[in-house]
């Protein structure tokens, strides 16, 4: 058995820099596998200990093919890295990173299972892991909280609000699970040198056919962050008596109260 | 020269950052301070994570790394705000590794391993600080047994610990530095009293005093050579203090990044006390400070990795280190006014541990002593 598990290397969302026009810059941002995929790689790492091999996919531009990136994926658990390195995915929307590592899972072949995260770090459309299984034609199902494999389908629990579904899929099946299906693994050293010796495969858009590489489904036309309110993080200092005056003076002079 | 980190040693950070922040956090943190506990459970999940086999060789388990990687994951952990959080007890199961027989090297690595503390150095005594030649609790054989008598002070982790890593020394040996022995011995034999010490600062490491009144033992608890202990204990005592001084970067860094943050935040007189020079003056003293201490540190550990002798540079790392931090901690508390010296503020807890780094693992005056005799030897 096969499971692929698609992960996304992103830029840490904690790292963004906001311009006083809302501009959202990424610049000085540290990338890595975004936080949710790391949940995936950890629910397929515990499924391969009894059926088989985990394959990760990851898809970008040629940003993305570094060593660094090979080896933070496959200190995670997968017995072998795909890479889909292609700069005509520059700012890829989800019809084209979905149809990327579509293009990507046909050409492994007999893959049984597919996992993704719930979403990005960055931008969480979790749109990209229903696309693939679109993609592929086959049963897709977000929200899940559990997964067991039982021979030729799987047993899956999945949250829809306040109910836990408990359904039995036929595979091959692609699932987004949890951000709390599992605790993702913390690496150590010993699986980090372990990932410098594993496979790793580099495909560009070209090597999966034409179907891989499409057009974007639409324009990005503007990206500006939501204004917030500013915190005007006030101290207000004395006795709690004059603590209290001080912040019910300011409450009313911003006519709060 | 080239100062940028492999891709293992930053990944192997990134992965010691993401178990911090899971199971280290700064409530956790100011709990053990609070509490005076050691960080048990931090050191469960160190040990769970494969951290706590990082440094010693395969056949016992373990996954070899370079003096660099343990010098900045001790960095991280202090950099976290947690004290001596990450290199200590590895030091200490390295004198073992290198002298203690295979039986005491499968003991003391199993417990390591386990994440449980395996033994305490029991070496200070009243009498004999930074003079171990003044150490009189001693160890003399009768009857195909060991007995040793005497008292040791200010002896860390000695209540938690399951062993004791004991120095003693034969009086009638005129030669000190060659008179003294290490025992590896159970901290629960008969005889053995401990007394916990009160002490401002590494709230999460006790401090105790032990008294062995007869203590009887087996002569297998021998570590290494009899009269070999000193040369022993000095092997790994260079290494210590670079690891101190690691540990004192990573603090010196949250010092200052907690006070760096705080200033350009905090206002008075209607702008924020980051604008006034004075603060800046602070702040910019603190910042090269904090690049002096790394470039020791970082140069020390590659020294240690490219095989040089550090002689005199461990002590010079040490003591630069230990000064310029406590001096950064110093001028973040002064930044953070009132509010630092509370129990709220991360900076009145890194300022009392940061000031007991220039005593402990050789204090400033025995690093001065070390450096200057060597210059003068140099010269002369």
């Amino acid at each position: 058995m096969t499971i692929t598990v698609l992960c996304k290397w992103c830029p840490d969302t904690e790292d963004l820099e906001v311009g006083s026009d809302g501009s959202i810059s990424f610049e000085r941002a540290k990338w890595s596998i975004s936080e949710y995929d790391r949940v995936a790689l950890e629910v397929a790492t515990s499924l391969a200990t009894e059926v088989g091999e985990v394959v990760a996919v990851v898809a970008g531009t040629s940003i993305i093919d570094t060593s660094m990136t090979r080896k933070s994926v496959l200190s995670r658990g997968p017995d072998r890295l795909v890479m889909v390195v292609d700069d005509r995915l520059a700012e890829a929307d989800a019809r084209q990173s979905a149809s990327a590592l579509a293009g990507a899972i046909a050409r492994i072949g007999d893959v049984d299972l597919v996992l993704c995260g719930a979403g990005s770090t960055d931008l969480f459309a979790q749109q990209v892991g229903i696309q693939v299984g679109e993609r592929l034609g086959w049963p897709t199902l977000n929200e899940v909280a559990s997964v067991h494999l039982t021979g030729s389908s799987c047993r899956v629990e999945r949250r829809v609000v306040d109910e836990i579904d408990t359904l039995e899929v036929a595979l091959p099946v692609a699932l987004a699970v949890t951000a709390d299906a599992a605790l993702p693994r913390v690496p150590g050293m010993r699986e980090i040198l372990a990932a410098g010796k594993k496979p790793t495969v580099v495909w560009s858009l070209d090597d999966l056919g034409p179907p891989a590489a499409v057009d974007r489904a639409s324009q990005v036309v503007s990206t500006v962050a939501r204004s917030h309110s500013t915190r005007l993080q006030v101290l207000f200092e004395g006795s709690p008596t004059e603590a209290a005056a001080q912040l019910v003076g300011a409450l009313r002079h911003e006519s709060l109260v | 020269m080239d100062f940028s980190l492999t891709d293992e040693q930053q990944l192997l950070l990134d992965s010691f950052q993401e178990l911090l922040d899971r199971e280290c956090s700064e409530s956790y943190i100011a709990e053990l301070d609070r509490t005076h506990q050691p960080a048990t459970a931090f050191n469960k999940a160190l040990s769970e994570a494969g951290f706590s086999s990082l440094g010693f060789p395969e056949e016992y388990g373990g996954t070899p790394a370079d003096a660099l990687t343990l010098v900045l994951l001790a960095e991280k952990a202090a950099h976290q705000g947690l004290t001596n959080g990450f290199g200590g007890a590895l030091l200490q199961v390295r004198d073992i590794l290198m002298f203690g027989s295979e039986e005491q090297k499968k003991t003391v690595l199993a417990l390591y391993q386990a994440g449980e503390s395996p033994f305490s150095l029991c070496i200070t005594e009243p009498g004999a600080g930074s003079d171990d030649a003044g150490m009189t609790t001693t160890a003399t054989r009768a009857d195909g047994k060991v007995i040793i008598n005497g008292s040791k002070t200010f002896i860390t982790g000695a209540q938690e610990a399951k062993y004791g890593l004991v120095l003693t020394r034969d009086l009638e040996n005129p030669h000190p530095h060659r008179a003294m022995s290490m025992w590896l011995i159970p901290m629960d034999l008969p005889g053995i009293t401990i007394h916990p010490l009160e002490k401002f600062a590494w709230n999460n490491e006790e401090f105790n005093e032990v008294f062995f009144d007869h203590v009887e033992v087996d002569p297998s608890t021998l570590v290494g050579e009899e009269n070999n202990g000193f040369l022993q204990l000095m092997k790994n005592f260079e290494f210590e203090r670079v690891v101190i001084a690691a540990s004192v970067l990573g603090q010196a860094q949250a010092a200052f990044e907690d006070a760096a943050r705080h200033a350009a935040t905090r206002k008075q007189f209607g702008q924020p006390i980051g604008d006034f020079q004075l603060i800046q003056l602070k702040l910019t003293n603190m910042a090269v400070k904090l690049e002096n201490i790394r470039n020791l540190v970082y140069k020390s550990a590659w020294m240690i990795d490219a095989g040089q002798p550090l002689k005199t540079m461990a002590s010079m790392t040490k003591l630069y280190a230990t000064q310029a931090g406590f001096e950064i901690a110093d001028d973040a508390l002064q930044i953070f006014g009132g509010i630092g010296v509370t129990a709220d503020a991360r900076i009145s807890r890194l300022w009392r541990d940061m000031r007991l780094n220039r005593i402990g693992g050789g204090t400033d005056e025995m690093m001065i002593h070390t450096v200057g005799r060597q210059i003068v030897k140099d010269f002369g």
